[in-house]
């Protein structure tokens, strides 16, 4: 738990663009909230691996969003459960169903569908707002914080020896 | 654009995909290796186990060795292991998640295989096994009658004498009858009434007037007074005569009486003891358990492998909540429908103790509906070791689910029997120590319905002695036995999977019942000998007292007979 926050903090307080991170965080969403062997997780790694996204981010909202995904799990099924047996998408699904591609890809499996759906939806949003986030955190928060004593405290307590370590030098 | 894109990124994906290939290629044998084992011990309730799995993608096929299949019945044994297993599978089917296999070929295929380790697995269900339920119900439906003699005593402890029911209820009678007498004497003409009738007799004889007139009036009175006394004696002759009657009823019942406890020892000793003509199907009686056994067996199996037979469709209803992380996988029409799962042609070959069966099985799926073929197979050997001709066929057909039935006949000709225990009762063991048999079964199965048919028949029998000595009924069956060179012995099992009827004849039936009736016939005679002395014994008292009290009678014989006297005296006086 201490090395993740240290590793939030790291990444938030890094020279990295906050849309860099944005963008790590909802592809980590769709990686995280989906099954993790999934077809459509090959293109989640491209993407993060051919555009300038910061791995760090994806590596932390993967385990994140991971977790989030086993607590939500009823409800991407149900979701999901409800899209694939809506009759007015029966025949989209039923050409989906014939295409080779699209069986890898288990698609017509309730958590499958409800999970990708849900993390598609969220994704701009969550980019704008975690990009909103970031840029109100680094404006407003990150002097302050600096200088606070709970931040003098965390200096001298373990959490910042982790934070040193996995940062490999000061702030 | 650079600013966006790095191009590194494409060498590193590039490491990455050819990373995951290499592991897939890596791991894939085991991943093969652990999911048929998961799968299989799920569906057979014990270890299923496999020495190695070789998947190859060009050409795209599996290599399965050394398959064991535990019994779940006997964890140290095996119900099935096969040395190898070749399946040649779909491709392009297997990208779409269907396992086509166009040919399989199992061989090195073994029955009941010794374990080194036990392969039960933790039952999560603790639903009985219809195997062992339905066993039970055979035991409690068909137990052999027991032949030993029973103890007299504790028998008519439970049972109701009609010895000791007819002397109470003739006691009874006679206390009522007597007190009734006593009553009757009361109202008949006694002493009085005749001491009246001489007082009347000599006021007549005195007379009163003279002449004719007190002779006409004598005449008259005397006339008179003889019709009352004939008429009083009337009355106590009838009553005696009725005494009469009820004595000599007494008599003939307590005679009857003294004769019910033989009658009472014979339907006793034909309750209790086994009659010749109870022992009508003996050969169901001993064989019965065994056959049981085995159908039982072959049922269980059935429903072990029904699910891979047929898999039942749930529609578009909404299915049970799924397990966490696993979800509903919902399925859609096909533009080219194919089964999920699909051995077109298996080529198996089974090892047994006698040699060597093979043939074929075609269309092997859960989803004959989609498929719009049957299951069917035919397996046959011939001249092997011990065994002239085998041959197993049939049809499993599932496409029309609503009208889905499953049928097999099988035939074995010339086997070579050794040491086969025939009798699964262990009261009678009786073991075939070497014999030729021929066997023919016919099973069909529609929805839960079973009617199914085995005719064995035995030539050059010859019994073993194991187990002679057990009891007297076993000695008695081994010697029926030991003059019995051939016979056969035909079953039908009918009625339902859960509940069904396992009838047994044979011609062996005459041959023991004589062999049994001498025993039978003895002990049932032993036994009435026995029931004769005790009931006897039982009732003798009470039966000598009610013929002493039969003498208590002869007090009102006495006194009505004395009331006739004394009346007839008078008419002699007169």
């Amino acid at each position: 738990m201490l090395t993740m926050l240290a590793r939030l903090l790291k990444i938030l307080n890094s020279e990295a663009e906050p849309h860099q991170i944005s963008l790590a965080f909802c592809f980590a969403m769709i990686a995280g909230f989906t099954p993790l062997f999934s077809l459509h997780n090959l293109l989640v790694i491209f993407c993060i691996l051919i555009l300038r996204v910061n791995l760090s981010g994806f590596l932390l909202g993967l385990a994140v969003f991971s977790g989030v995904a086993y607590i939500l799990d009823p409800v991407f099924s149900a979701i999901g459960y409800s899209l694939l047996t809506a009759s007015f998408l029966d025949g989209l699904w039923t050409s989906l169903y014939n295409m080779t591609l699209f069986r890898l890809e288990n698609f017509n499996n309730s958590i499958v569908m409800g999970s990708l759906v849900i993390s598609i939806l969220l994704f701009v949003p969550f980019y704008f707002l975690f990009n909103n986030l970031i840029n109100k955190y680094r404006e407003h928060f990150l002097a302050w914080i600096e200088k606070t004593k709970l931040v003098a405290l965390l200096k001298s307590s373990k959490l910042y020896s982790v934070y040193q370590s996995v940062s490999g030098g000061g702030v | 654009m650079k600013k966006f894109i790095r191009l590194p990124g494409l060498v590193a994906f590039l490491i990455f995909f050819i990373l995951l290939t290499v592991f897939s290629l890596f791991f894939v044998d085991g991943i093969v290796e652990k999911t048929i084992e998961k799968a299989g011990t799920k569906a057979v309730g014990a270890k299923v186990e496999l020495a190695d799995a070789d998947f190859s993608f060009i050409p795209t096929g599996l290599k399965l060795t050394t398959l064991q299949v535990t019994d779940p019945e006997a964890p140290m044994k095996n119900a099935v292991e096969i040395a190898d297993m070749d399946l040649s599978l779909d491709t392009l089917n297997l990208l779409r998640r269907k396992v086509i296999i166009n040919e399989m070929s199992v061989t090195g295929v073994k029955f009941n295989t010794a374990r080194k380790k036990s392969g039960a697995v933790k039952k999560l269900s603790k639903t009985k096994d219809p195997e062992k339920k339905a066993l039970e119900k055979a035991k409690k439906k068909k137990a052999i009658p027991s032949f030993d003699i029973k103890d007299v005593k504790s028998i008519l402890a439970k049972e109701k004498l009609t010895t000791i029911e007819e002397i109470n209820r003739i006691k009874a009678d006679m206390e009522k009858d007597k007190a009734d007498l006593k009553k009757q004497l009361k109202n008949l003409p006694d002493k009085k009434t005749f001491k009246e009738h001489k007082k009347r007799y000599k006021e007549i004889k005195e007379g009163s007037g003279n002449g004719i007139g007190k002779f006409l009036g004598q005449l008259g009175g005397a006339y008179e007074l003889k019709k009352d006394i004939k008429k009083d004696i009337k009355k106590v002759k009838k009553a005696r005569n009725d005494l009469r009657d009820k004595v000599k009823e007494y008599e003939q019942r307590l005679k009857d009486a003294s004769q019910a406890p033989l009658k009472d020892a014979k339907r006793i000793k034909d309750k209790y003891a086994v009659s010749p003509r109870g022992l009508g199907n003996m050969t169901g009686l001993i064989f019965g358990p065994e056959y049981s056994k085995w159908v039982n067996k072959g049922i269980t199996w059935f429903h072990k492998l029904k699910p891979y037979l047929a898999r039942e469709k749930t529609e578009k209803e909404k299915p049970a909540e799924p397990e966490r992380g696993k979800g509903i996988t919902v399925r859609f029409k096909e533009h080219t429908p194919l089964p999920d799962l699909l051995i077109r042609k298996a080529a198996v070959s089974l090892d047994l103790d006698v040699g060597t069966i093979a043939g074929i099985i075609n269309n092997i799926t859960p989803d004959q509906d989609i498929l719009g073929q049957p299951l069917t197979f035919n397996l046959s050997g011939e001249k092997m070791k011990g065994l002239n001709e085998a041959e197993i066929k049939g049809t499993c057909n599932h496409v029309v689910p609503e009208q889905s039935f499953n049928k097999a006949q099988a035939k074995l000709i010339g086997y070579n029997v050794k040491d086969l225990s025939v009798s699964g009762n262990p009261e009678i063991p009786v073991v075939l120590k070497n014999a030729i048999a021929d066997m023919r079964l016919s099973a069909f199965i529609k929805g839960e319905d079973i009617d199914s048919s085995i005719l064995l028949s035995v030539k050059g029998a010859n019994f073993s002695d194991k187990g002679k000595g057990s009891s007297q009924i076993a000695r008695a069956v081994h010697s029926a036995l030991s003059g019995v060179s051939s016979f056969s012995v035909s079953a039908t099992i009918k009625g339902t999977l859960e509940n069904h009827d396992v009838q047994i004849k044979s011609d062996l039936d005459n041959a023991i019942k004589n062999g049994v009736s001498d025993l039978v016939k003895k002990q049932a005679v032993v036994l009435e000998e026995k029931l004769k002395k005790e009931i006897l014994a039982k009732t003798k008292d009470d039966l000598d007292k009610l013929k002493n009290s039969l003498s208590g009678f002869d007090v009102f014989e006495k006194e009505l007979s004395g009331r006739i006297k004394e009346g007839s005296g008078i008419i002699g006086m007169m």
